[in-house]
Order: C-alpha cells, then structure tokens, then sequence
C-alpha cells in the first residue's frame, strides 16, 4: 500500500541531517531496500524521512594498508566491483556478492544493511568475523564503536536518538590469508538458512597462524567460534574439516538457535557445522 | 495531505516536469502520474523484480525507490524500448520469437534488467543470464526461454562479427 503521509528532507550536509534527525520520529533513508518495505507495508511510520542521497560529507571507499573505510553511501555493487577490495578484503567482496539481486545491489548500502541488522546477513556476518567498528556521529559528537557492542540485538542497533553511522572501518588481514564465504539458502541469493565466514592465515608449514569464524542466520545475531578458534591454532590446514565438524558444537552450547517456518531449529543445528566448514576449507585453499 | 514537491527527470528521453506527494514511489510516479504502466507493481518489497526500471543507468527496483529521490534523474522504462510505432526491439523480438513469456507481467521487469545485462557483458554466458533472471518471479514460463532468447542473440552479434548485441533501449 501508499505509505503514510511524511515530511520529506533532502539535507545536503551531515550537520543538517543530524539536525533534523533531532526529531525523535524522524529516520533516516540511504538504500531504502529495508526501509521502503517497512513504509509501503506501514510497518513503520516515521513523521518524516531525512534522505541521506545528497549528502556530500559521507566518506566514500577509502582503501588504507591497514584498514577500509566504507562511508554511508557505499552501495553494495560498488564494493563488488571494486578491483581493490577483491584483492586486499576478499571476505568482503564474497560476502556482498551473496546479496540480493542486482537491482537490490544498486541501492543497497554496506552500513544500511549494518543497521539493519538482520539474523540471515551477510554484511553484520562479515563485520563480526573481521571485528569491524563504526564511525558514528550525533548531537554530542562522533565516537567509534565495535561492530559486536553495536549489534545490541537483531534488527536493534545500539545507536542512541539522533545517531547516524558515518562509514563502517574493516580490518585488514595480511596479504595471502585466505577467506571463504558459504550460506545455504532455498533459493540463489534467498536468505540464508545459515551461513559462515571465515579467515585463515597460515604459516611457512601450512599450520594454522591465525583464524576467525562467524556463523550468521543460526542465531538471532552472527557468533564468533571462539572455542573452535582456539583448537584451530597450530593444527594443519589440512585438518580443518575433521576438527570443524566435530567440535563446533560447543560454540553453540547455551546460544539461542533460531526457529521458524524456513527452518527449524534441528535444521539449524545440522547446518551451522556444514557451512563453516565449507567456508574454512574454501579460507583453506585460498590461503598462500 | 498533499506537500507536493517539485521534480525534474527524464523519461525514455524525454525531460519532464511533474510534482508529487513524497510517499509515493518512482513506480507510483511512473504508473499513475505519467500513464507509463508497462512498469508493473507485484510484490512491493523488492523480491518479484516486475518493477525494474533503470535509473542513471542502473537497475533499480522502483517499488523500492521515492519518486522525490529520482528528481535530476534519467529514468529508462520498458516503453522506451519500442516507442510507439517503431520495431521492436532485438531483445523484444527475440523473447517473442522463442515464446519467452506469456501473461507478459514479470516481462518489463526481466526486458529492463537483461538491457542492463547486455549493456555491461559483451557476450554474457547461460550463468550470467541465470544470474540476472534470479531476481525476476516468473510463474509461467520456466525461465528456459529467456535464455534461450538471450543466447540467440549473443550468437547473432557474434556471427555478425559486432562488439556487442544491441543493447540501447
């Protein structure tokens, strides 16, 4: 249906728009692939819409030896086609790649889909996997924060009244780690029934030097395997599958498994092994 | 309510002026207000792919987009492929020539995306056209004839030695 009525702002500055999203029912518009279905179904209905596509201030895609700093606008094909993005964050480049449609991928936006904060994602999937943070303005300045304090709840950022998020900053992992990037979904590029990122830096010996692994879509929020982690360090590249398959169980020990009409929870957990595996065995073969 | 915000764009080439409530969307705008209903509205929420328009030159949903947000912009639509009175278009042509559809409704939307398709890939493969096709629902025609379509095409550009099939809407 014709969303309620609202008022309409185009700022051209970050400044106006904080100033205007000082209204507490107003909210802010990049993409719009999560926010139109809310408006059009009336799910939502905000006293007015500050348009964030004229703003000018946003940084744009700033690739740095160290880190990459996504700004606001950053749509999603954007980073899919940038050569340098696919080469130094791969993790970032495979994950986005699993996104929508190309129509969806045209507007859609890296710190949109951050603040969306869907259980299924593949953006929050890869911001917990590469500890990403967030570079945030509002009445009472900028502050940065944690990917993983920011992700409060699904679909719940941590972001206080009149907050924007400016960009996203990813970590880099050094040249020749590899990275892998699998879901299981109904349908190409449907939601994920569970998906898995993963990261793998490997030694002179190809033993395992370092390594992180996020599960999305099983859990209300993406996990880190942190015990999973721990027993991959110093194992041999080759012995991944085996330990995956076999111990990943504890890192979901006393976690919420989610269960609806997709899936069930049972489902879940038979998935969550399957791809992190699939996702550190592709890390595996990429790394030099 | 009716805060009417002035709006300039171009359509199909064709620079226009119109003034719109703010709720309404580009596919609101481009059905109702300019008589364009060759955009077609199925599912409002992104997934069905019949309301693909371009937009500067990309697919967009126009669903998914305030027709305020298109002020300053070139819109493209499936009209724009064959003005009327003019041939159909190669890509029209050859979707009608392998009975590529048949109630037509996901088939604006499917025109639009593969016109960007075939403006990007110089000669795109089967995978390519799956890939572009996922994001249309089509529940008539298995979806095997618009490859075929697509395909024939790329296999006429190539046996006429041309750089590209013909994409320009």
């Amino acid at each position: 249906m014709t969303p309620a009525a609202f008022n309409y702002h185009a700022p051209s500055t970050l400044g106006e728009a904080l100033r205007l999203l000082e209204d507490g029912s107003a909210m802010p518009l990049a993409g719009g692939q999560s926010l139109m279905p809310g408006l059009i179904a009336r799910a939502i209905a905000p006293g007015a819409i500050v348009d964030l596509n004229r703003i000018q201030d946003f940084p744009a895609v700033e690739l740095a030896p160290e880190q990459l700093r996504t700004g606001a606008l950053v749509r999603m094909q954007q980073v899919i086609d940038h050569p340098g993005i696919a080469h130094d964050l791969p993790l970032l480049h495979q994950a986005v790649s699993h996104i929508g449609h190309r129509a969806i991928r045209n507007r859609g936006t890296l710190v949109g889909s951050l603040c969306q904060l869907d259980p299924w994602a593949e953006v929050p999937l890869a911001a917990c996997a590469l500890e990403a943070s967030l570079l945030i303005a509002g009445p009472s300045g900028s502050r940065q924060t944690r990917f993983s304090d920011f992700a409060a709840a699904p679909n719940r950022p941590l972001l206080a009244p009149g907050e924007l998020v400016v960009a996203a900053d990813w970590p880099l992992w050094r040249s020749g780690h590899g990275a892998g990037f699998t879901e299981v979904a109904r349908r190409p590029n449907d939601p994920a029934l569970a998906c898995a990122a993963a990261l793998i830096l490997l030694d002179e010996n190809r033993h395992i030097e370092r390594v992180a692994l996020a599960l999305g879509a099983v859990c209300p929020l993406p996990i880190r395997c942190h015990q999973l982690e721990a027993l991959l360090l110093g194992k041999a590249a080759d012995d991944v599958t085996a330990i995956t398959l076999n111990m990943i169980a504890a890192d979901l020990k006393g976690q919420v498994i989610r269960d609806d009409a997709l899936a069930d929870a049972a489902y879940r957990r038979h998935l969550a092994p399957i791809v992190a595996a699939r996702a550190l065995e592709q890390a595996v073969s990429r790394a030099r | 309510m009716t805060n009417q915000i002035p709006m300039s764009l171009q359509l199909n080439g064709c620079p226009l002026k119109v003034a719109i409530e703010p709720r309404e969307t580009l596919a609101d705008l481009l059905r109702d207000h300019l008589g364009q209903t060759g955009t077609h509205i199925g599912c409002q929420q992104g997934h069905c792919g019949a309301c693909t328009v371009l937009v500067d030159g990309n697919s967009v949903r126009a669903c998914l987009m305030l027709a305020v947000q298109a002020n300053g912009s070139t819109i493209e639509t499936v009209e724009g492929l064959a003005p009327a009175g003019a041939p159909l278009h190669p890509l029209q042509q050859a979707l009608r020539t392998h009975h590529a559809l048949q109630c037509g409704f996901c088939t604006p939307g499917i025109e639009m995306t593969l016109i960007d398709l075939l403006r990007r890939e110089k000669s795109p493969n089967e995978a390519d056209i799956r890939a572009a096709l996922a994001g249309h629902m089509c529940r008539c025609t298995g979806y095997q004839n618009m490859i075929e379509a697509v395909l024939s095409l790329v296999r006429a550009a190539q046996s006429a030695g041309e750089d590209q099939v013909p994409g320009q809407g």
